[in-house]
């Protein structure tokens, strides 16, 4: 296994949350999944690992780890407070997100069998397919409309980080894109529109000063 | 109630074996409501393997409850899909008269690590 790098804010990222409700992730806490991932999800906690909550909240903690560093690297010591406000609200997201939320119906022609894909399901995919387009982390993620009824139309709206560099209509037409195709073939969703508001740019970092 | 069980146990395994599903996650607070039986009966530790509320209505019909895990690489539709319908094949091979059950399948985590490879 490849070790982690070490993050920019000296410490987890999820440390600097004081706590959240344990019943978002099925009686763990984002801390505990933090010194989880620390341990290399050893050894295996049946718990956690069976929780789907708890899944899809260390799918996006593993992500957040190695992007935000490369994202804040040099950026977040000449700019600490800032930086750990724009990670505490992704860390955030993440543990609202990661609850069950609304049942999302997928269609059986027989009426006897009732399919659905929970919301936290769904949001984890949004944030999943955001954050793979590389150079950008999703902050938050909603689904807004009546989700629980087939055909209803949805939109979907995002917020996002981005590295310093690409450009940004780019970038976002590129997580637009990525969210879309997930959501096309993942769900029977009726998505409208599919919003990207990016929020932060974070800049490269001076470098050095020689001693 | 035994036969419950063995339903539940049998289900577990077929559902396993349908392709994209990575998980049955374990009876949760969802379903516990309609399943408190086969959870106290789940404290056993032989019911380890049994993640499928069953239940049975006063007239004998069946509930089947399951929450799963499926793959990014497949259809998440597809696979709820392919889950009901291989529940409800058992179900008319074990019990042709029957009266027509009722299933459940909720996906509950989408394993991403494919998005974005």
């Amino acid at each position: 296994m490849t070790p982690e790098p070490p993050s920019p804010l000296g410490s987890e990222p999820e440390r600097l949350l004081d706590g959240l409700d344990p019943e978002d992730l099925d009686g763990h806490t984002i801390e505990e999944l933090g010194d989880y991932l620390d341990a290399g999800r050893q050894p295996r906690d049946a718990g956690i690992e069976e929780s789907p909550g708890c899944l899809i909240a260390l799918d996006a903690l593993a992500r957040l780890r190695v992007e935000s560093w490369a994202m804040l690297e040099g950026e977040a010591l000449a700019d600490r407070d800032r930086d750990q406000s724009w990670i505490q609200n992704v860390i955030a997201n993440i543990s609202r997100e990661s609850r069950p939320g609304r049942d999302i119906p997928v269609g059986h022609p027989d009426h006897g069998t009732r399919l659905n894909i929970t919301e936290g399901a769904v949001r984890g995919l949004v944030r999943a397919a955001g954050d793979g387009t590389g150079g950008s982390l999703i902050g938050r993620v909603d689904l807004d409309g009546d989700v629980t009824v087939p055909a209803e139309p949805i939109t979907v709206t995002v917020t996002a980080s981005a590295a310093y560099g690409p450009n940004l209509v780019v970038l976002a037409q590129l997580i637009r894109e990525k969210i879309a195709q997930a959501l096309q073939t993942h769900t029977e969703l009726n998505v409208l529109a599919v919003n990207v508001a990016i929020e932060n740019m974070h800049t490269p970092g001076k470098p050095e000063e020689p001693r | 109630m035994t036969d419950d069980l063995d339903l539940s146990r049998l289900l577990t395994g077929v559902i396993s074996g349908v392709p994209g599903v990575t998980d049955v996650y374990p009876i949760g607070s969802m379903v516990r409501s309609i399943a408190r039986e086969l959870v106290d009966a789940a404290r056993d530790e032989e019911a380890r393997e049994a993640r499928v509320a069953v239940t049975r209505a006063p007239g004998g019909a069946l509930s089947v409850a399951a929450t799963i895990g499926v793959e990014a690489g497949h259809p998440v539709p597809e696979v709820l899909r392919a889950v009901g319908d291989a529940v409800r094949a058992v179900l008319e091979t074990r019990d042709p008269a029957a009266p027509p059950p009722v299933i459940e399948v909720r996906a509950s985590h989408i394993d991403t690590h494919l998005i974005g490879a």
